[in-house]
């Protein structure tokens, strides 16, 4: 891997950068639909999204007003869905963010460590790995309750390794950097180093890298919402969505389809832009393995 | 088609496309032909096009780049008029290619001999057995032993030199009428460039040879005719004698002067021989550096012992591998030395506190070779150069924009430098931003390693010359680490020549150049091929490869590819030989090395 | 040598994990403060609290507990099934095989779709052809899996009543969560196929081979292909956590009566000597995965696990 690539990295370059890649812009203006959608809802919503009319229960598409139909207890399903992106996403966001600033830390550190110290850090992230970190969240949310801290705090924690794993890797690399070792000869501190050379060059694998859980992050939320290990009972996440469709698959196949086309759509945009930026990398002539 | 030619390039023009609408000629016009049995050498630049004029050949111009007109004329068939199919059937069989990389050129999964098979089926159309016998031969023909044996090792196995062979055996198989060897020794040693250019002189007897190179003295002991390509046109060609000694063209004159010789112009004042109490900026005893790796520990340099005066240059010259550069990391403090003393200004670097090490750090300054790799690439010129400054807290923010203005005015870039990113410059301008780099702290030492090796020409001299009179204003001691005996001669006034991990010979530079008295060092020069020493000269052209540093040869390290070694060499270990002309040598021999 | 210590390496790594599971198990446990009561249910009266107290020994000294606990885990005794009464590592042995099971066929599925398609994918990226089914399996990407299964029931069983879509009978209630684990993990081999090919192909060697006048098939399948599927070997080990994440989802959904089930059950009923064993189970199975590739990988790379000269 060189770092030889004409990449474009003056102020004007760095402006452009979207343009560069077609899935990045797509995956930005998908993205910042939704983004719109869970700013706006409030005035999107067009009922109440927790109370229900039992008289108009399971109108479909478009009927009665409603927009994406009723469900079981005649509630209005897109204004459950824009209360329930919120809360989706936000959860995402915040344990991505638990994992990313664990990961990188740890990762840093087992790169700048040697010895006996490095070879544990390593052990650790390995076998954190090697192990199925859903289980791990489905065991700890069931013992200690469901809910937004409960689960964002236990995500993070059980998938912190991802970043610890490709930090100390990239950071390795960037270590044998002849900048690197340059500054190192003129006597700079390990500190220094890292916060000089090491983080700016993590730069674009984290951001790849990110994308990437962010989705996961997505998608893992909505999986134990929907084992009723997530989201508490009441708020219309996409899993809460999806276990709530379950009973009614014979009358109201809409239920199962508006959240799936939900949760498809925000996955996709969020991978198109991990993609993205992961092709703009790879010209550059970073090589990022997810 | 004239008489005898084999290849025949008329009018050739190979463009890429740029955007939706423009194109960017790389090649432009350019015509030539090469006759049967002789060997033609294409020289230029990087970026001159040369190697898409023998990639257009073959049919396999990378990337959406289309020859555009002109004819290329193999055997009296214009190759662009073939269809996939056919172009297909002379590849390999009529016209056959040796790449630059061996190592990335051959698959690292598949054992060296699969494709030699497979060629020999395809092309000549006979069984695997026989695909098989016939690979074996070519491989043993040019020069792997073992051959049958070898065909099933895998690329990782074999050295540099074996894989630009398996290459050659790859390229001669189906006994070809053409091979283009694209920069083939580029990427190996000087003494074995010479095997690998002595192979290809062999085969070229039989068949036409196309050379591609950027190397002028490898092109004048190769090569009948020559070609000289600048920005994808001819500017000059003709017998090679006469355009490397009388050329015509200005461009052809500029590379000829920047070819590195042992006559002509030498940088540096002959010096007398060293006073009693000399002047030491740096003192090196006994030095062995240490390397662990796959938990065996061995010496990447061992018994190094060397002194530069203040305001002296000395060369440290040897092969890749050769423990050049762990020198120059122990004496910069980046790598930690397991025995001897490294003495700088008079302080002791193993025993120094922390201060007197930091402020080592400070008076010696390293320029790395690759300066692509050197740049941080996100760091604009001007934080990059003062980062020394930063690190040492030299003066205040003022202080250091001013130095960096005066540093960038200095090597020579241009003004608006500062805010600008590493991507933005060539290859010899970022050279000069590492030089100002280890400027900004005003060192007293400056460790050059290999610092012009990755650059054109052209702009090697360029850098040289800044070197030189950057020395000069600085007052600076400078080690200068090579494998270009040329440039060695140049610069230095002593050299040491390092041979797997040690030091064989050191002394004055004009008397070691000049006059070698060890074995290895008389045929590193002969390898640039500028002088030639009697007996050494021919006894190296057969004699492998270096040994590996992790199993070190007994007695003489050099001994087994030494061509006047004796049973002796192989039980002893030499003394060194402290000589009245100021040379110090390791050899049993010393002085039995004749000038032809 | 280098084969002995890498051995050592990987004993070292498996007591680690084994060490962390059991030990992020026992924490766990103590989360939310007084297991017992967790355990006992809310209604228990207040002599059954303390004889389970006493019989689990959470009367003593935290650390003592943990060693007294690691001492019945190096025994295999996690203790009964609370909800069932089984001893309970027998009891999640015998859910293994069906998980295995559809371990299994979920591979099977998985490979023979991907492996096709990725090197089809990754041979002309530039292509029309191929840029489209790149597009859509960046969408199946995006398809939790759990979300495929729904629909695949929604479509096959209340829809078009092909399939019957729960239990662990005939062949035909296998189809269905097959397919459902395989659109879980064929995406991601696909992209990591093609991308591997692609990589490949751009490598210099590629060029040599052209140079001899190879076929175009001939550079595919013999030099970029051996390549590309060594990448893919290393990752089917790294993915084996993806797998059984997705498996656990899956069983939930078909009724699979397999480890995954058996999970989801125990969390609901928070049957702690199960969990513990299912965890315990699974750290062996990851550790056995892992030495499985990693001897696949030395025996088909030639540049690994040899001493070079």
């Amino acid at each position: 891997m060189s770092a030889r690539g004409n990449g474009s990295s003056g102020l004007r370059g760095r402006i452009k950068v979207p343009f560069d890649s077609i899935e990045l812009t797509l995956g930005i203006v998908f993205l910042a639909i939704i983004l719109m959608l869970v700013v706006f809802r409030s005035q999107l919503q067009t009922h109440d999204p927790y109370v229900g009319d039992l008289l108009d229960r399971f109108s479909e598409i478009g009927v009665n007003g409603h927009l994406l139909g009723t469900d079981n207890l005649g509630r209005d399903v897109w204004s459950r869905l824009l209360e329930g992106i919120r809360w989706s996403i936000s959860a995402a966001v915040i344990d991505t963010l638990v994992a990313f600033v664990i990961g990188t830390f740890v990762g840093l550190a087992a790169a700048q460590s040697t010895g006996w110290a490095r070879t544990i850090l390593n052990q650790i992230v390995d076998m954190a790995l090697a192990f199925p970190s859903l289980i791990i969240a489905m065991i700890v949310v069931a013992v200690v309750g469901r809910g937004f801290w409960p689960l964002t705090i236990t995500l993070g924690l059980v998938t912190w390794p991802v970043f610890a794993r490709i930090v100390f890797a990239e950071a390795l690399t960037l270590l044998e950097r002849d900048y690197v070792k340059a500054s190192k000869s003129f006597g700079a501190r390990p500190l220094l180093i890292m916060l000089g050379h090491i983080l700016p060059g993590l730069r674009p694998t984290l951001a790849v890298v990110l994308a990437f859980h962010f989705a996961d992050m997505l998608v893992a939320e909505s999986a134990l919402s929907f084992l009723g290990l997530g989201a508490p009972l009441g708020v219309p996440t996409w899993g809460n969505l999806l276990q709530e469709s379950r009973d009614y698959l014979m009358v109201a196949p809409w239920l199962l389809a508006v959240p799936s086309v939900g949760i498809i759509y925000t996955v996709v945009a969020v991978n198109l832009i991990g993609d993205g930026l992961a092709s703009i990398a790879r010209r550059k002539g970073l090589r990022i393995d997810i | 088609m004239s008489r005898g030619s084999i290849l025949e390039v008329k009018n050739l023009s190979i463009a890429f496309p740029q955007s939706a609408t423009s194109t960017k000629t790389v090649v432009d016009g350019v015509s030539f032909s090469i006759e049967r049995g002789r060997t033609m050498g294409l020289v230029g630049e990087s970026g001159s096009g040369k190697s898409m004029i023998a990639l257009s050949i073959l049919g396999l111009v990378p990337g959406g780049g289309i020859p555009v007109s002109g004819q290329i004329l193999l055997n009296g068939r214009n190759l662009l008029e073939q269809t996939t199919s056919q172009v297909r059937r002379i590849r390999g069989s009529e016209v056959s290619i040796v790449f630059q990389d061996p190592l990335a050129s051959l698959n690292p999964v598949r054992p060296v001999g699969s494709l030699l098979v497979r060629s020999a089926m395809m092309h000549q159309g006979c069984s695997e057995q026989v695909a098989r016998n016939r690979a074996a031969d070519m491989l043993s023909a040019v020069g792997i032993p073992t051959a049958t044996q070898r065909m099933r090792s895998y690329p990782h196995e074999f050295s540099g030199g074996q894989r630009q062979r398996i290459m050659v055996a790859l390229a001669m198989i189906n006994n070809p009428s053409l091979i283009i060897a694209d920069e083939p020794t580029t990427s190996l040693d000087a003494t074995v460039q010479i095997q690998i250019l002595d192979l290809l002189k062999s085969f070229a007897s039989e068949c036409s040879l196309l050379l591609i190179t950027h190397d002028l003295t490898v092109t004048a002991g190769v090569c009948d005719r020559v070609a000289v390509l600048r920005n994808g046109k001819i500017v000059e060609s003709g017998d090679a004698y006469g355009v490397l000694n009388n050329p015509k063209d200005p461009y052809t004159q500029t590379l000829v002067d920047a070819v590195p010789r042992f006559e002509g112009h030498r940088f540096v004042e002959p010096k007398s021989l060293p006073l009693q109490d000399e002047d030491l900026i740096l003192e090196v005893h006994d030095l062995d550096v240490t390397y662990i790796q796959s938990g065996r520990s061995f010496n990447a340099v061992e018994d190094i012992s060397i002194s530069l005066e203040r305001n002296g240059t000395l060369g440290i010259v040897g092969e890749s591998g050769s423990g050049k550069s762990t020198i120059a990391k122990a004496l910069m403090q980046m790598v930690r030395p397991s025995r001897g003393r490294v003495l700088f200004d008079g302080i002791d670097l193993r025993k120094a506190n922390q201060r007197d090490s930091l402020a080592a750090r400070r008076r010696s300054q390293y320029v790395f070779q690759d300066p692509y790799a050197s740049l941080d690439p996100r760091w604009r010129i001007g934080r990059i150069i003062a980062e020394p400054m930063r690190i040492h807290k030299v003066g205040s923010r003022k202080e250091i924009r001013e130095q960096v203005a005066r540093l960038i005015e200095q090597v020579e870039l241009p003004d608006d430098s500062i805010d600008r990113y590493p991507a933005e410059f060539s290859g010899g301008q970022r050279q000069r931003i590492a030089i100002a780099r280890s400027l900004s702290v005003n060192p007293d030492l400056l460790i050059a390693d290999e610092p012009v090796s990755s650059l054109d020409v052209t702009i090697q001299l360029k850098v040289v010359r800044l070197l030189k009179s950057l020395q000069k204003q600085y007052d600076l001691s400078l080690i200068i680490i090579a494998h270009d005996l040329p440039l060695v001669y140049q610069m230095t006034d002593r050299v040491a020549v390092v041979y797997l991990g040690q030091i064989v010979e050191q002394g004055p530079t004009e008397v070691v150049l000049r006059n070698p008295k060890h074995p290895y060092t008389a045929s590193l020069i002969s390898a640039s091929s500028v002088e030639s020493f009697e007996s050494v000269a021919d006894g190296l052209r057969n004699a492998g490869e270096s040994a590996s540093i992790l199993d070190p040869p007994s007695g003489c390290r050099f001994h087994p590819r030494c061509p006047i070694a004796t049973t002796e060499c192989s039980v002893t270990v030499p003394m060194q030989v402290f000589c009245s002309d100021g040379t110090i040598v390791s050899c049993h021999h010393s002085g039995k090395i004749g000038r032809k | 040598m280098a084969r002995i210590s890498s051995n050592l390496r990987l004993l070292g790594n498996f007591i680690v994990l084994l060490l962390g599971i059991t030990t992020l198990m026992f924490f766990a446990l103590r989360a939310t403060g007084d297991p017992i009561i967790v355990m006992a249910g809310e209604n228990a009266s207040a002599e059954m609290i303390d004889s389970l107290r006493q019989q689990y020994g959470f009367d003593q000294p935290l650390l003592l507990q943990y060693v007294y606990y690691l001492g019945n885990v190096l025994k295999l005794d996690f203790g009964a099934s609370l909800a069932s009464g089984q001893e309970a590592l027998p009891y999640v042995l015998q859910q293994l095989p069906a998980t295995f099971m559809l371990a299994l066929f979920g591979m099977t599925v998985t490979i023979t779709v991907s492996v096709p398609i990725g090197i089809w994918l990754g041979a002309r990226p530039d292509r029309t052809g191929p840029r489209i089914v790149s597009a859509a399996v960046i969408v199946a990407q995006g398809l939790p899996g759990f979300v495929t299964a729904l629909i695949l029931i929604q479509l096959f069983v209340v829809k078009l009543m092909w399939l019957p879509s729960l239990g662990y009978a005939d062949v035909r209630t296998w189809i269905l969560p097959s397919v459902s684990l395989a659109s879980f993990l064929a995406p991601k081999l696909i992209r990591v196929i093609a991308a591997n090919v692609s990589e490949s192909m751009r490598q210099e060697y590629i060029r040599t081979a052209r140079s001899i006048g190879m076929s175009e098939r001939g550079v595919l399948w013999r030099e970029a292909f051996p390549n590309a599927i060594l990448g893919t070997v290393a990752l089917i080990g790294a993915q084996f956590a993806f797998l059984f994440s997705g498996a656990v989802i899956i069983e939930v959904l078909f009724h699979w009566p397999g480890i995954g089930l058996l999970l989801f059950e125990s969390t609901q009923s928070l049957d702690f000597p199960v969990l513990q064993a299912i965890a315990f189970v699974i750290a062996v199975l990851v550790f056995v995965v892992n030495s499985l590739t990693n001897v696949a990988f030395h025996m088909i790379d030639p540049r690994v696990g040899k001493v070079i000269k």
